[in-house]
């Protein structure tokens, strides 16, 4: 690989938001496309950022300064990324359920997603059961993430699922939840398939779900 | 024992009577059921009425002088307390919440700069506004904002405070408390995306953001303390349930000695100050008594926390207060699962004092019933010295 896109890797993990745009306008004079800046040197640096999460020499607030980075060296990049180039693993529609405005662990989880290569759908938040239920429709995506922060909401999750099996989707989709009141068990009570404490591990859901879908 | 040595010792971590209790926070539902009357209206009940929104939206400041938001307010905590004394709670917080305006019909500001969508809990009762963002995006909006609420806030805290003991002071041990401690002054009011940005690239504003919010906070502390309530509840969440938002090394260094000025004026009164914070803090352990917290509240089960190893993280060094888990035990247990979430808490970390139990957070589906069995549950298994 070279040494340009490993600078690149290098600033995201580094969360070098002062260096980020210049190591990518490098990769561009060494005509390296866009595509390939994006998959070998953001989206291989966001990958370490999380594992470095999962190790716990990451914490949230470098998460988010890692996207921050991504987002200030994507402006360097924008209108010149193939979206036909690029190779997509799945669908994946992200939501905050109805009655939940919280954002930032669900938009970690995108950005994360999207490094792994997921197309990511997200529907942002206070988003209700017949909104997902529409997009399911229009979009085929076969995988959704459900994050909800409050206790009080935990309910929407349900509705969610039940709004999904009453629209005949339930065998055609995969539904992981996560969230800071979510668990083990609440997935298993609100009939979801999985529940993802990390952003880390939602990727793996996402991917062990696709895999066996 | 009264309720006030029963929570006082165990904060000295010597063994009281029995393991004391500690009420929920907020939660609508719960207060009116114990006192057997029914949710009253707040004003956000009529915004439902389009024609009362559209005339809102257009009055919203208006109505913040008149001051109909903070009558409810007061209110529920006035009540909230009332239920507290009635339940048999040895200790409760005390929070002065008037700090919310309208900015229209469907979202109100604080006056801090931080910007909430109005929610009601599955009930239709309004809930705590739930956050959005900050209305500060560069160090300049965040210098130009009008800061003469902000500033007046002690004094009227002070005054609820003192009001609060006065009429609730002999029956309960009051924690004092404000809604945020300097973590969440500081990133809440830009938004965590930009805050990241600040603590990167702009730490000496941060910095500036901190000192003063100290300054304030320091007044804070005088509001409980002058008014005679024997203990404060620091309220600031610093983690998620994947751990601490910020790596705690930068916590400490860019709030450590603010925090610790904090906790020493608390000291210097005669106040215990507790920290709570959401989430799992297993990893802020050290720092919360490196910073002087006498106590930590929350200690949510749902976020991986075992009471048992931070006792052993922290010793005695620290008292716990909180832990029952609201998700599934209070909310919709059976008598059973109370009992055995309580006596477990209490084998955990019960020995030796330092120990406060109750609901670890607020719920609306908190049911006044599973309260009552966490009270037998105490009384069966909380009595010193313990047995289990």
């Amino acid at each position: 690989m070279k040494e340009s896109i490993l600078a690149v890797q290098k600033a995201v993990i580094d969360l070098d938001i002062d260096g980020i745009t210049g190591v990518i306008q490098r990769c561009l004079d060494d005509g390296i496309s866009s595509g390939e800046i994006v998959q070998d040197g953001i989206s291989k640096g966001l990958t370490a950022v999380g594992v470095r999460f999962e190790e716990g020499e990451y914490f949230l607030a470098d998460l988010v300064m890692s996207g921050e980075v991504v987002k200030e060296g994507m402006l360097l990049l924008e209108g010149k990324i193939d979206p036909d180039k690029t190779a997509k693993k799945g669908k994946v529609i992200l939501a905050t359920v109805k009655g939940d405005i919280h954002e930032i662990g669900k938009s970690i989880v995108g950005m994360m997603l999207s490094a792994s290569g997921f197309e990511v759908i997200d529907l942002g938040v206070d988003v209700s059961p017949g909104k997902i239920v529409e997009t399911v429709k229009q979009t085929g995506a076969p995988l959704i993430g459900l994050s909800t922060l409050l206790t009080t909401m935990v309910g929407s999750i349900k509705d969610t699922v039940d709004a999904i099996t009453e629209a005949g989707l339930r065998e055609k989709v995969k539904i992981a939840i996560g969230g800071a009141c979510t668990s083990e068990q609440l997935a298993d009570e609100m009939g979801a398939d999985a529940y993802g404490a990390t952003a880390v591990q939602a990727v793996k859901i996402f991917e062990n779900m696709l895999a066996a879908h | 024992m009264s309720k006030h040595e029963r929570v006082k010792i165990a904060l000295e971590h010597k063994e009281p009577d029995k393991v004391p209790t500690i009420s929920p926070m907020d939660v609508q539902k719960y207060v009116y059921d114990v006192l057997e009357t029914p949710v009253p209206d707040n004003i956000t009940k009529y915004f439902k009425n389009p024609f009362i929104s559209k005339i809102v939206d257009i009055t919203a400041p208006i109505l913040n002088k008149i001051g109909g938001l903070e009558k409810d307010f007061r209110n529920f905590f006035v009540n909230k307390m009332s239920a507290d004394v009635k339940m048999g709670f040895d200790a409760s917080w005390n929070i002065y919440a008037n700090i919310f305006r309208l900015k229209d019909s469907k979202h109100m500001t604080d006056i801090f700069g931080r910007i909430y969508k109005i929610v009601e809990d599955r009930w239709g009762n309004m809930e705590t506004p739930s956050y959005i963002d900050g209305m500060f995006k560069t160090p300049e909006d965040f210098k130009r904002f009008k800061k003469k609420e902000w500033e007046a806030h002690p004094e009227m805290m002070y005054k609820f405070n003192v009001y609060m003991n006065e009429r609730f002071g002999k029956d309960i041990y009051i924690f004092g408390s404000h809604l945020f401690g300097l973590f969440e002054q500081a990133w809440q009011l830009f938004g965590f995306p930009t805050f990241t940005r600040f603590v990167w690239k702009e730490r000496g504003f941060m910095e500036e953001v901190i000192e003063y919010n100290k300054q304030w906070y320091l007044k804070c502390v005088d509001a409980s303390a002058d008014a005679g309530l024997p203990g404060i509840i620091y309220s600031d969440d610093m983690a998620f349930k994947s751990g601490p938002m910020l790596n705690p090394k930068m916590m400490d260094d860019l709030f450590g000695d603010a925090l610790r000025a904090i906790t020493d004026r608390a000291h210097k009164k005669g106040v215990k100050i507790v920290i709570h914070s959401c989430g799992n803090n297993k990893l802020l352990l050290p720092y919360f008594i490196s910073w002087g917290f006498d106590g930590h509240h929350a200690l949510e089960p749902t976020a991986g926390v075992d009471i048992g190893e931070f006792r052993e993280e922290a010793g005695h060094k620290l008292s716990f207060l909180g832990h029952l888990d609201i998700a599934h035990v209070l909310s919709y247990g059976t008598r059973e699962d109370v009992f055995k979430n309580v006596k477990d808490s209490i084998k955990k970390a019960g020995d030796g004092g330092g120990l406060i139990l109750g609901p670890t957070n607020s719920h609306s589906d908190i049911k006044v019933q599973n309260l009552r069995w966490m009270m037998e549950a105490v009384d069966e298994f909380g009595r010193y010295p313990l047995s289990l």
